[in-house]
């Protein structure tokens, strides 16, 4: 196994870790207190906008190393940092979008974007399942909230169900930690970690599965994510989608790629199964659909299944007895690459609805878009394409790593399903591009958010780049590799 | 094998929640299966802090925790109250036509 210097910071020397979600937490206080003096959207959108910023410059000049800080409470290392950045990627992209969203309490709004943001950033650098569960909830309790922005009949029912589901899911969460404690003596995810007690932890890894799974949206858990994400508004539903799942999806590799390494078997056939499931459930359900924010939801669906891979792939290495810790970084790298594309393209697609004058858009509300505004609908072609995995894109490079490494491991077949699935959501993709470009225009008019088009185009153009931008792999590759260190 | 008296209890208790939270449709009436589900656990993890009390630690934030969300779901509630009426979940259809 790698081993790496880890360094143990105590005292006041910890501070300087914390910075960034000093900052967080305060600009939240200060956007809530601000709400007392002026009702100015723009100037709580813009403490927002400045405080994330200045937290992910904060997060680049911490020294790049694997730091253990509080009594290793807090875990700093180079995954973490990535993923970090990730999240406040999301979150900056609805702040300047979502104002158009917001017709009251913007104050609100922001405050809880931002303790939601804290929360997110908490949980990429722990190893320590207490503070990754309380971190954990601080993200869920906050949307359960932010679904439910304005309290109309449907966002009301969007957050009504997320919130239902979300409670069920904790409390297995909750009793599959105390049978992983039972199992292994310790909330420590880390170096070797001794197995007392066999079936204490399969019961664990069956109701941790169940917890997360429903954050993620994996097929049997995914109900409520159809309904929230179609219900809640469009930058909420962007939010949901792209921060909160890859939270769910960020701990899920931390407690089932390092807690459960000495489980291959049993996790392998488990996410297998529910890889497969995800993925054609998602793509057979927006087949039939004709409702856009419908489809980018089953389309969200569908992409948690290409996420989990990455399960199968190091279960597997470690099943079969080939060189674990060598594939499973290379896993763990793909999926890194494949959360980052997946941010841009499904925040984008998401915020995309932001610039029709619609609720919820149907097929035939956004055909001849091409001619209306060119610029927004080559963003969102883009955008899908890179859904679909076409090439050219960073949803190419995604899917091809995370496939790559499927047939390192020789599970060429799970492959073969996987890409057979990226051919069948090429029709659905294909679908809304084609109202785009070749039907006549709709009377349905556009709105002048110039918020919401920049950063559709801004997508856009990063998943092209990312595609373009061969040094990527390589860089996550020693990011991947400190997750690993400290298990060293 | 004491521990296996507790994990079992509290595994009946947690069914029993789950079966609430499945069967009934009045939001109240959910909100404490959910509570039952999350105590349920809480006695799983109380149990196994044999020899450290890091599961204790847990504990008392899970008790917080749940506390914060019955908040958060009786608030809904009122939401969903003042909307439509009464709090039955099954009212809730809009999105699904």
């Amino acid at each position: 196994m790698i081993t790496e210097s880890i360094s143990t910071v105590t005292g006041i020397q910890s501070l300087q870790y914390l910075y960034p979600l000093i900052v967080l937490g305060i600009a939240g206080f200060v956007i809530l207190g601000l709400g007392l003096v002026t009702s100015s959207k723009r100037a709580y959108a813009g403490i927002a906008f400045g405080s994330l910023v200045l937290a992910a410059i904060l997060l680049l000049v911490i020294p790049q190393n694997t730091y253990n800080v509080l009594s290793d409470s807090f875990t700093f290392n180079q995954f973490g940092l990535y993923f970090a950045i990730l999240f406040l990627i999301s979150s900056l992209f609805i702040t300047l979008p979502s104002l158009k969203n917001i017709s009251a309490k913007g104050d609100i709004f922001y405050a809880l974007l931002l303790f939601v943001t804290t929360g997110m950033v908490v949980a990429a650098f722990t190893m320590n399942l207490i503070v990754l569960f309380i971190s954990f909830e601080a993200v869920s309790i906050g949307t359960y909230v932010l679904a439910a922005f304005h309290k109309t009949r449907r966002t009301l029912e969007a957050s009504t169900k997320y919130f239902f589901t979300g409670v069920v899911s904790t409390s297995f969460i909750i009793f599959g930690l105390a049978f992983f404690y039972q199992a292994m003596g310790t909330f420590q995810l880390g170096p070797a970690m001794a197995v007392a007690s066999k079936p204490a932890l399969l019961i664990a890894l069956l109701f941790l599965t169940i917890g997360f799974g429903f954050k993620v949206a994996i097929f049997p858990m995914h109900q409520w994510a159809i309904d929230t994400y179609y219900g809640s508004e469009n930058s909420v539903s962007a939010f949901l989608s792209t921060g909160s799942k890859l939270v769910a999806f960020m701990i899920m590799i931390k407690v089932f790629i390092i807690g459960f390494a000495s489980m291959g078997e049993d996790v392998f056939l488990l996410f297998t199964l529910l890889a497969v499931f995800t993925m054609t459930y998602g793509n057979i359900s927006a087949l039939s659909t004709t409702n856009v924010k419908k489809l980018f939801a089953y389309s969200s669906i569908a992409q948690a299944g290409y996420l989990i891979l990455v399960f199968s792939i190091t279960s597997y290495a470690m099943w079969s007895g080939q060189n674990y810790s060598f594939i499973a970084i290379n896993a763990v790298a793909a999926a890194m690459l494949y959360s980052l594309v997946y941010i841009f393209m499904k925040g984008g697609a998401f915020v995309f609805l932001n610039t029709v004058d619609k609720e919820s858009p149907e097929f035939s509300d956004i055909s001849g878009l091409a001619r209306k505004s060119p610029a927004l609908a080559m963003g969102l072609s883009i955008l899908l394409l890179a859904l679909a995995g076409i090439p050219f894109t960073g949803g190419f490079t995604g899917k091809f790593y995370m496939f790559l490494y499927l047939v390192d491991v020789k599970l060429w077949w799970l492959a073969i399903i996987a890409i057979l699935n990226s051919a069948i959501s090429v029709f659905y993709y294909f679908r809304v591009i084609m109202y785009m470009y070749w039907k006549p225009e709709s009377q349905v008019l556009m709105t002048r958010s110039r918020a919401a088009s920049a950063t559709v185009l801004i997508s856009a153009v990063v998943v092209v780049v990312i595609f373009f931008f061969f040094p990527l792999f390589p860089l996550l590759h020693g990011y991947a590799t400190s997750l690993f260190g400290v298990t060293g | 094998m004491d521990i296996f008296i507790a994990d079992t209890v509290a595994l009946f208790l947690f069914a029993v929640g789950l079966y609430g939270v499945m069967t009934s449709n009045v939001g109240i009436k959910m909100l404490i299966s959910v509570e039952i589900m999350i105590n349920s656990a809480v006695i799983a993890l109380v149990v196994s802090a044999v020899n450290s009390m890091e599961p204790i630690v847990l504990a008392l934030f899970v008790i917080a925790i749940a506390a914060v969300e019955s908040v958060i779901g009786v608030s809904l509630l009122v939401a969903v109250f003042r909307k439509f009426g009464r709090v039955s979940i099954s009212l809730l259809k809009e999105i699904r036509e």
